[in-house]
């Protein structure tokens, strides 16, 4: 027999008080680990949804003078007549250092071409555009018809269609040009609703501006890599161009994500003053209850530290068994009820291995710190005393 | 002199609740004396024990064990070890750890020794042997008769092979027969060469005794002087 067999036959004992005590550190362990791993796949599910969203990088020509807005963005330096973009250097995007964050990059030539109709010729915001590309960034257009498939097919916004009359499949003059709808995006609220799209190299033809490009949008995965360094890798190979990254999205991604974090740190927090209260007095109460053996021990020649030993090895134990059933627990619940009740993607779910490993570790440190107390309290007895206890 | 108090006294409490346990008390005792302290309820007999066994330190005076003075050389854990290496405690009540069996009781005041497990688990069958109850070692308290709970208890404090056995009103919860048989046990041991010191307010335990110290209301009466 050695301290460790009496720390289990300790533990063998008191069964009610352990079991709601390892239950109670098992819950808690559980429910920071589910929380967390929530948060972090909620976290990545967002990321990954709002890197869909849209745009979150627009690059523009240098220019010292005016601005225009498309998109609702107000950008710079977007004046056809003054300076583009060179369209070879757009392609030198894809090798940035971050290539591997870049989904979609749409570049566009913009200008005004004017249109025969019935309703007679109105000058229209043409905009020449890569559709592969540019479906990629607006995930969310919703066109009636399809998207062009010819130079001689555009895909017209729904207040332009109106105000000059014009339907899927209708045929109409474009600076001379006979174009057909092939589609009609439904409104987006944005300047998109009022302009002709078209294939860059029909538009670049239509404005006489071979190799232009007015802007360039460029939709990058952020989930793992921060968009100010893709920004300077693009300034860096485009030297001539404005490169911007959209603020508002990235800010906004970025509060709801650390509002679960910060409400997972909310919980974690109460979760932790909680169980240690509760490990505490657990075994503060249980300490009280084996004066008398403590006093026995103490007479038979057990120093302090070996009381103290005793007291903290049984709250070790018991954190360590709790912690390997709250992980199985956690692990079990964040693989088969998590997506159903959260609605995450099954394949979205993290499972974080150092979360884990940093909980357990928590609970142990925990048991360790809540325990030293009593142990502390158990070994000042005095053997006389406690004897004559009961 | 192998243990020597000189002129220990112990008050509990202050004020109205002051207690004088102990009163200038002065005895000495050779290596391998059977002594035994006797005295009515309330004279002060457990408490000088105590003293003797290092549980619990006196008002004024000092005690020295084996050249040791304890209360001024040793702290804490020094006592600890002193009660570890010199001492076995015999209590009235047993005091067995209900979970633990016969063996593992015994067993218990080496639990914290660095001694191989064979080792330990031959010097606590050793000490069961010794008391009679080499074949009961694998019973919990409640499955023994009072008698075998105070061999237990003896075997406990025998155990570590200490130079001391101290032993508090052994006998107290036992019939005549198993006091009888618990007396010659104690007989046994100091006639194998170790001292022991045992408290009792029963005028047929001080007969086995070689040097009987009376007590009463904290004061020795017969004293046995160092000298």
């Amino acid at each position: 027999m050695n301290l460790f067999d009496i720390t289990i036959h300790g533990l063998r004992r008191q069964k009610s008080r352990k079991l709601f005590l390892g239950a109670a550190m098992t819950i808690s362990l559980s429910a920071v680990l589910i929380l967390f791993t929530f948060v972090k796949s909620q976290e990545v599910q967002l990321e990954s949804q709002f890197d869909e969203y849209g745009a979150n990088i627009i690059i523009t020509p240098k220019t010292d003078d005016l601005s225009l807005t498309y998109g609702g963005i107000s950008l710079t330096g977007i004046v056809t007549n003054l300076m583009e973009i060179e369209s070879e250097e757009v392609s030198r995007i894809y090798n940035i250092p971050n290539s591997k964050n870049i989904r979609a990059v749409s570049p566009k030539l913009i200008g005004v071409g004017p249109v025969d109709s019935d309703s007679g010729r109105k000058d229209v915001l043409i905009v020449g555009v890569d559709f592969a590309e540019e479906s990629k960034i607006k995930a969310w257009w919703n066109v009636d018809g399809r998207f062009p498939e010819t130079p001689r097919e555009v895909l017209i916004g729904t207040k332009a269609a109106e105000k000059i009359g014009l339907s899927v499949g209708s045929a109409f003059r474009l600076d001379q040009n006979e174009m057909r709808v092939a589609g009609v995006l439904n409104s987006t609220g944005s300047q998109d609703d009022s302009a002709i799209m078209a294939s860059m190299d029909f538009v670049e033809k239509l404005l006489g501006k071979e190799g232009k490009i007015s802007l360039v949008e460029v939709s990058a995965l952020c989930s793992d890599c921060p968009i100010d360094d893709i920004v300077a890798q693009i300034s860096t190979i485009m030297p001539n161009a404005e490169v911007q990254a959209l603020r508002q999205v990235m800010e906004q991604r970025m509060q709801v994500v650390h509002q679960f974090s910060r409400f997972a740190l909310s919980i974690f927090v109460i979760l932790t003053f909680m169980c240690g209260l509760f490990i505490f007095s657990t075994v503060a109460g249980a300490v009280a209850e084996k004066k008398k053996e403590i006093g026995i021990l103490r007479s038979v020649g057990f120093a302090r530290k070996h009381i103290a030993q005793v007291v903290i090895t049984e709250a070790l134990l018991l954190s360590g068994a709790a912690g390997v059933i709250g992980i199985g627990a956690s692990l079990l619940f964040i693989r088969f009820a998590l997506p159903r009740i959260s609605g995450i993607a099954v394949e979205s779910v993290v499972y974080d291995p150092l979360l884990i490993s940093v909980g357990f570790a928590a609970l142990i440190a925990l048991a360790f710190i809540s325990a030293i107390g009593p142990a502390i309290k158990a070994s000042r007895y005095d053997p006389v005393v406690a004897i004559a206890s009961l | 002199m192998f243990i020597e108090m000189h002129n220990i006294s112990k008050i509990f409490g202050e004020g109205d609740g002051r207690v004088v346990a102990l009163s200038q008390v002065n005895i000495g005792i050779e290596q391998g004396e059977y002594v035994a302290i006797y005295g009515q309820s309330g004279s002060g007999k457990s408490t000088l024990l105590n003293i003797l066994a290092g549980l619990l330190g006196p008002t004024t005076g000092s005690v020295s064990v084996d050249g040791i003075n304890l209360y001024e050389e040793l702290n804490s854990d020094g006592l600890s070890r002193f009660r570890c290496e010199y001492v076995g405690f015999v209590f009235q009540a047993f005091n067995l750890l209900p979970y633990l069996t016969a063996y593992e009781n015994t067993v218990l005041p080496l639990a914290h020794l660095e001694l191989k497990r064979r080792e330990k688990r031959r010097m606590a069958t050793d000490a069961l042997s010794r008391v009679g109850l080499s074949d009961r070692l694998d019973h919990l308290p409640a499955e023994l008769s009072g008698g075998q709970q105070q061999r237990v208890a003896i075997a406990r404090a025998i155990v570590n092979e200490p130079m001391i056995i101290m032993a508090d009103e052994p006998t107290g919860n036992l019939d005549q027969k198993t006091r009888d048989e618990i007396m010659e046990l104690f007989s046994d041991l100091n006639g194998e060469g170790q001292t022991v010191i045992m408290v009792t307010h029963d005028p047929d335990n001080i007969a086995d005794a070689k040097r009987q110290v009376r007590l009463s209301d904290g004061a020795v009466l017969d004293p046995a002087t160092i000298e």
